[in-house]
């Protein structure tokens, strides 16, 4: 096998690859990847995608992302990205953005189209209630404990200073 | 003896006085000081929420080896925050039927939980927990002393697989839960961690707190 492939000048090559593949792989999608995935109603989701293809030799000058399944305008254009054929965009998802499976479309310049595949996760739509105000309602107990023995102290003395001043009297 | 009756009347007099001083005083003061809140130099604009800084390349802790690389998914099993004195077991909960997050009960105010519908600690994204401020059960709870975290503390959270999952704090905000801002649950490119819980005033009407202490972590590696 390996001395056939070597017997075959590299246009040859190609051409021989294209004409054993399967149709299925001749047609894959252009591979996306999305960061963060699963993301979050609100969260800012970078796509990426890679319009490079077999079947298509001329390489993509531009790519899109069709929004409107994330309600997001219908035609975002893509950036350039670092390597030969990428593509890159951030978006940020609406916040309103329901839970579920979503598969935004990406046209490739070059004729390609591909389908992301992101989950978005439910997030709570209200404050979490994480005390119930203990420490600050709760009153200083010590400081009244303290008070009231006080108070009680003194009436039971000034009482018995009483009751001993009315026995001296009535021994009087 | 007439005098020294006049002198133990006196004293009963000033006890009684003092003691319904000290018997009012302690009504109106508190038995503990509220809870901390995180100064407003710490304050992060609206706009910065969804984002989050990436990890710094500096080691968390020296002599210590940390991979800078995100996590697989693992159940966070417990939290420790060295700062403030938290070391708690953390539970799995998703959310209410009124769209508020699950948390807790106040019979156990020093048990934090995770919002397991979003990511686990380590992952892309941003990982909540969820804490109790204070319980009448106890006074102070778990989450009691989160808005005196500061810039560079450090977080622990082991997970289910053994790992551990290293944190360190790079804010901390109050926001009032009538505008609490939904930007605190949407997620980071860079695994980051939220822990929050109650503070603010007291609404002693609606027996809740007005805001919610929210402290935000960048992820460091994992060990």
């Amino acid at each position: 096998m390996h001395l056939v492939l070597r017997a075959v000048p590299p246009g040859g090559l190609l051409m021989a690859v294209l004409a054993l593949a399967p149709p299925a792989a001749l047609a894959h999608s252009p591979p996306v990847v999305i960061t963060p995935d699963p993301a979050a109603p609100g969260t800012s989701t970078t796509f990426t995608v890679n319009c490079a293809s077999l079947t298509v030799l001329s390489p993509a000058t531009s790519a899109t992302l069709i929004g409107t399944t994330l309600g997001l305008s219908e035609h975002i254009p893509m950036q350039a990205g670092p390597h030969s054929n990428e593509f890159v965009t951030t978006v940020v998802l609406p916040a309103g953005l329901q839970p579920g499976r979503y598969q935004p479309d990406i046209d490739c310049g070059n004729g390609l189209s591909a389908s992301a595949a992101l989950t978005v996760n439910p997030v709570p739509v209200v404050a979490p209630g994480t005390g119930d105000g203990a420490t600050a309602t709760t009153a200083n107990g010590l400081l009244s404990g303290l008070g009231l023995g006080l108070l009680g102290g003194g009436l039971v003395v000034a009482a018995a200073a009483a009751a001993g001043r009315r026995l001296r009297r009535s021994r009087d | 003896m007439r005098a020294v009756r006049g002198v133990i009347i006196a004293l009963a007099v000033a006890s009684m006085t003092t003691g319904i001083g000290l018997a009012i005083l302690g009504g109106r003061t508190l038995r503990w000081a509220p809870p901390p809140q995180p100064p407003r130099s710490a304050a992060l604009g609206a706009g910065q929420l969804g984002l989050g800084p990436r990890a710094s390349p500096r080691p968390a802790r020296p002599g210590r080896r940390y991979l800078p690389r995100p996590m697989a998914r693992s159940r966070p099993l417990a939290l420790s925050i060295p700062a403030i004195g938290v070391r708690a077991r953390i539970i799995s909960l998703g959310l209410a039927a009124d769209g508020a997050p699950r948390v807790p009960p106040l019979a156990t105010p020093f048990v934090t939980s995770w919002y397991d519908p979003g990511p686990a600690p380590g992952q892309r994204g941003t990982a909540i927990v969820f804490g109790h401020v204070d319980s009448a059960a106890v006074g102070p709870a778990v989450f009691y002393n989160l808005g005196r975290l500061r810039r560079g503390d450090l977080i622990e959270v082991l997970l289910a697989d053994r790992h551990t999952a290293l944190f360190r704090v790079y804010a901390a905000e109050l926001y009032q839960k009538a505008s609490f801002p939904r930007a605190i649950y949407s997620y980071t490119q860079w695994p980051t961690l939220r822990l929050i819980t109650c503070g603010g005033a007291f609404d002693r009407h609606t027996r809740s707190y007005l805001g919610n202490t929210v402290v935000f972590a960048e992820y460091v590696g994992q060990g």
